[in-house]
């Protein structure tokens, strides 16, 4: 009856290395280690670089029949290369603006709209992450009403902001609020659309 | 009625002689009823043009051309002047008329005419270049001995100046004359904001100070900001034009001399501080600001300041916004609109001190009150309540109506009063950019007064000193 034994030495390497199998077996006309290597001698030793965790199995065939061993190598992948320097990352003013969005108002009103609750809550978070920014906000009308009352329409709308804003936490020395009236829209045309985009409070930092 | 005596004439930058022609008139012209709150009243009068004389041999061509803008700018004045109907000149007699002999009395009454008063003179060059202008006022429906109401002779310069001084100053003396009581308006000035020096590089539409004669001509600015002016309101001797100046960190009241442009003091308040108004006697300001608070929170109320901003008083104490005070003639009084009862603003009226506030309307969205010189009425800016285009309205303080003077005209905003109380300067846009107008307070006689740019927010000046 044949015999046969196998092992690693040693069992766990890391992707690249290599390990040295040793076999050993007796009353055995033929040995093969499977996989990759084929028929060996009946005593041996090989150097392997398995490129990820195997069972390497020694057979041995005798008069007496046939007979196998195994051995696991496993094989841990190598930890990833250190990331490349990030990209220099964007400025608190560049993410102030790219975060913080103009809110829009009703016409002739100067209340927080329910739509635009969110948005205020988007600001309000970045505010508060971002201790250290001071910022203006900006009242804006549309160019319908006299100029006069667009001066303390927009100046309402600006106030709403900051009171939203104080009342969640922002403190008011942080907060100054301007009045542009009707004098500086973003859009032009005379309609809805643009009226809607000209009824603001847009926030800057300062 | 008192008619003045025979006009004294020298005033300011004419050399005015009384032309030495019988006695000084006191004609017995019949009462004249001029209304102060229509243009109805009419005196039918003649204007033939004043020709060139021929002392103005070898004059420049252009002399020609001013003796035209002369004729123009007269006729003009006293057309706008609302108290006379102009007998049409394509029914005048043929012939020149610049001196009385010229004048056939048959031809100036004639049922097709029917003139009342004929005012005709001459205008010639002086050995020094100048004009000499005479003028004649005959009341054609008298006595032929009492015919004259007065005759003037003027020197003056030979400029585009001098000849629009020299209508406007003959003119405002043919209303003094014939309008029972009524000063002619035809030497104010109008400031107003004009967004015409706007450039591409700017970031947006400045908006500077500009005056101008009453009929438009004679525009120049009086701000270089470079940001924007709103609101120019004159004091009542003219000296200052207080504005409010928009920047992009703070709105503030402003004050500077038309005659020199130098800058006065007036307090940076914190927060927004808007509508000035000068108190009838010039010595206080009313004006809308944000620097108090209502329930811990800022609130647009009006106060009270001396010019200098001492002894500041706040005048009002009600949520939501007061704005664009203006006085009315004794003082007494303080016109203003307010968001304290409902979404879009009203007019309402208190005492100068902020007490016994009443409310003047009740519906839409009213706007910027403007006091008229007799006290009675207050013109103002109407929008209906869904918004659209507004309009100009007067109230009437004794009956409480409201009436509206300008209709399907585009948007029609901040009336100011002439002095004389029979007119108004408005803006709007009916024409395509916003553009200022003037008119008889019962919506005629309509004339567009700028054309460049956008003009808004005018302001008529107070009677200019003689």
């Amino acid at each position: 009856m044949p015999t046969v034994t196998i092992t690693a030495d040693p069992d766990a390497i890391t992707a690249g290395e290599s390990t040295t199998l040793q076999w050993s077996a007796t009353n055995a006309n033929d040995v093969s280690i499977e996989p990759g290597i084929g028929s060996v001698a009946a005593n041996g030793t090989r150097s392997v670089s398995p490129e990820s965790t195997v069972t390497y199995t020694a057979t041995a065939t005798g008069p007496g029949g046939t007979i196998s061993d195994n051995v696991a190598v496993t094989v841990n992948q190598p930890p990833p290369p250190p990331p490349p320097p990030p990209p220099p990352g964007p400025t608190l003013e560049e993410l102030f603006q790219t975060t913080v969005v103009p809110i829009y108002f009703d016409y002739d009103r100067s209340e927080i709209r329910a739509n635009q609750v969110e948005r205020l809550q988007g600001n309000l978070r970045f505010l508060q992450e971002n201790a250290s920014v001071n910022f203006t906000v900006g009242g804006h009308a549309d160019e319908r009403g006299t100029q006069e009352y667009n001066v303390a329409l927009a100046d309402r709308r600006a106030n709403a902001i900051r009171q939203y804003l104080e009342e969640n936490g922002i403190a008011a020395a942080r907060i100054n609020t301007i009045s542009y009236g009707e004098e500086r829209p973003v859009c032009a045309d005379s309609n809805e659309e643009c009226w809607q985009e000209n009824r603001r409070g847009e926030f800057s930092m300062r | 009625m008192n008619r003045r005596a025979f006009v004294a004439a020298g005033a300011p930058l004419l050399i005015g002689a009384v032309i030495p022609h019988g006695a000084p008139v006191m004609a017995a012209q019949a009462d004249v009823e001029i209304g102060t709150d229509t243009g109805a009243q009419s005196i039918r009068l003649a204007l033939p043009l004043f020709q060139l004389g021929a002392a103005g041999e070898g004059a420049p061509a252009e002399t020609e051309s001013l003796v035209g803008v002369f004729n123009e700018t007269l006729w003009n004045d006293l057309e706008f002047a609302g108290i006379f109907t102009m007998v049409g000149r394509s029914f005048h007699p043929e012939g020149t008329f610049g001196l009385p002999r010229d004048i056939v009395p048959e031809d100036w009454i004639a049922p097709a005419l029917d003139t009342e008063i004929l005012a005709f003179g001459n205008v010639q060059v002086d050995a020094e270049g100048r004009f000499v202008s005479e003028l004649r006022l005959w009341d054609m429906k008298t006595d032929p001995a009492e015919r004259e109401l007065f005759g003037l002779r003027y020197r003056i310069d030979r400029s585009e100046t001098g000849v629009r001084i020299l209508a406007h100053d003959i003119a405002d003396r043919i209303v003094s004359e014939l309008g029972g009581g009524v000063r002619g308006i035809a030497r104010t000035q109008i400031a107003f904001v004009s967004d015409r020096t706007t450039r591409a590089s700017d970031p947006y539409r400045r908006k500077e100070v500009w005056v101008m004669d009453y009929d438009g001509y004679n525009q120049r600015q009086l701000t270089t900001l470079h940001s924007t002016a709103v609101s120019p309101r004159w004091s009542h001797d003219n000296s200052r034009i207080a504005y409010t100046h928009m920047t992009d960190f703070e709105v503030n009241i402003e004050i500077i001399s038309p005659r020199d442009r130098q800058g006065f003091a007036f307090p940076d308040y914190p927060g927004t501080t808007t509508t000035p108004a000068w108190s009838s006697d010039g010595q206080r300001m009313a004006f809308a600001s944000t620097q108090g608070e209502i329930g811990g929170q800022p609130d647009m109320e009006l106060y009270l300041a001396d010019i200098d901003g001492e002894n500041l008083r706040r005048l009002t104490r009600s949520r939501g916004t007061d704005l664009s005070p203006v006085f009315n003639p004794a003082g007494n009084r303080i016109a203003f609109i307010s968001t304290r009862a409902s979404v879009l603003p009203q007019l309402y009226m208190m005492d100068a001190e902020g007490s016994n506030v009443e409310q003047l309307t009740d519906s839409g969205h009213a706007d910027q009150p403007s006091w008229s010189p007799d006290g009675r009425t207050i013109a103002y800016t109407w929008q209906p309540p869904g918004g659209g285009p507004s309009d100009i309205w007067i109230h009437d303080l004794q009956t409480g109506r409201n009436i509206q003077l300008t209709q399907n005209s585009g948007y029609n905003e901040d009336p100011s009063w002439s002095p004389d109380g029979r007119h108004l300067v408005f803006q709007s846009d009916r024409n395509g950019a916003t553009q200022l107008y003037s008119m008889l307070v019962d919506g005629s006689r309509v004339r567009q007064l700028t054309r460049v740019g956008n003009n808004e927010a005018p302001a008529w000046s107070n009677y200019m000193a003689q």
